[in-house]
């Protein structure tokens, strides 16, 4: 999922990067203060994801959690993002420093894509339902990726189908993975802290209920 | 229901074989005489596929030439001048690598490639006859192989420790993720203080 330096073409790198700032900007104005450190564990949580490899097959696939983050942050995932991705790539060499831009809008602008979908479906599901979008969620938010990497990497030359479809297969055990690992966070989240999830009281949970506050 | 989810899901893995998934691309390059030798691979240990392109281009970026890699990531091109040679080497799904040799690494520019002074054959030949009748060039040159050829092993096990994801990185980076909220969350804090 990250795109390293070096392989997008200029115009690419420029627009994405305009594209990416725009989201952040958007990003920022949606943050309310008190939101801010939910905000910042996801972005950590992020940053980690990268590095739990699981074993699948001959090789190992990593976790990218944008559809998770996508439903609890909406626009927020921008920044949330950003500095996940740069601190990804200062210290591990992730990417890069010139695709930031690139690799902030593909995985970014699908979590918002995802939050528009699923978060009202969310919001009015009863606990074992919103596991299921989250699931949804979860592996959409990827295939959304990778189809946006293959058009990134179609607009730098590469033959778009080839680079999608490519992208797009290889990514499967990841959509599935995601999917579960999405549907457990929002199944845990709906029970212990569902407002985190909602960005507004859960309405299945009885408004009174004491676990829901604790 | 979900035993035959997790079958579908385990059959799945199982089938996808994948090499786009890993995500950064590792790989070193090194001189031997005049053969320019290199691997490339993932992070995660996986090799480039056999076949992958490899192009050499100048220190000007002028395409000098492209080889192949084979079975087992390993490329090798042979270098015609003893200048920078740049490898490049894309893997496909957004995975790229650029390789650099300095010039220092081929022999002197007075000998060409064509002058060299042994090749394969006569290194063969060469174990079987007396080791005094070495002249100072082809005593070079097997040093210089003896010594890569214990070398690069090293050199592989030093990009695989350098790339391996270290704890004081992981925490640090959460610890700078932690420190740029807190910040944020302390400014808009001190600017709600402000307001009323």
């Amino acid at each position: 999922m990250h795109i390293v330096d070096g392989v997008l073409s200029n115009p690419v790198l420029v627009s994405s990067a305009g594209l990416t700032l725009l989201g952040v900007a958007v990003g920022l104005r949606k943050i309310e203060g008190d939101d801010i450190p939910k905000v910042g564990v996801f972005s950590a949580t992020f940053f980690i994801a990268s590095l739990v490899h699981i074993p699948v097959g001959p090789s190992s696939v990593h976790l990218i959690l944008n559809g998770l983050i996508g439903i609890t942050l909406g626009w927020a995932a921008f920044p949330a993002l950003l500095i996940a991705l740069l601190l990804q790539a200062i210290f591990f060499g992730f990417g890069g420093l010139v695709v930031l831009g690139a690799n902030t809008l593909n995985i970014a602008l699908p979590a918002v894509l995802v939050y528009y979908l699923y978060a009202p479906l969310l919001r009015r599901s009863t606990t074992k339902l919103a596991a299921i979008w989250g699931f949804a969620a979860g592996s959409s938010a990827i295939a959304l990726t990778t189809v946006f990497v293959g058009f990134s990497l179609a607009l730098s030359g590469e033959e778009f189908l080839i680079a999608a479809k490519l992208a797009f297969v290889t990514h499967i055990p990841v959509m599935l993975v995601e999917g579960f690992f999405t549907a457990a966070a929002v199944f845990l989240l709906c029970k212990v802290k569902p407002e985190i999830l909602m960005g507004e009281p859960h309405l299945s949970a009885p408004p009174s209920a004491p676990k829901t506050h604790p | 229901m979900k035993s035959t989810v997790m079958g579908i899901f385990l059959a799945m893995s199982l089938l996808v074989t994948t090499h786009a998934v890993a995500h950064s691309v590792i790989g070193f390059v090194y001189a031997e005489g005049w053969e320019i030798e290199g691997e490339i691979g993932f992070s995660d240990g996986q090799l480039a596929p056999p076949g992958t392109l490899v192009e050499i281009f100048g220190p000007d970026s002028t395409k000098l030439g492209e080889t192949r890699t084979k079975t087992n990531g390993a490329f090798h091109y042979t270098a015609t001048s003893a200048i920078t040679h740049h490898v490049k080497a894309n893997l496909g799904s957004g995975h790229a690598i650029e390789l650099i040799l300095e010039a220092e690494a081929l022999p002197n520019v007075s000998s060409s490639p064509n002058g060299s002074a042994l090749n394969a054959t006569s290194i063969t030949s060469l174990h079987t006859d007396s080791v005094g009748n070495l002249n100072e060039d082809q005593l070079k040159q097997l040093i210089s192989e003896a010594v890569s050829r214990q070398v690069t092993p090293l050199r592989r096990d030093l990009i695989n420790y350098q790339n391996q994801a270290k704890w004081h990185d992981v925490l640090g980076g959460i610890g700078y993720i932690l420190g740029i909220f807190g910040l944020a969350a302390w400014l808009t804090a001190r600017k709600q203080k402000e307001k009323p």
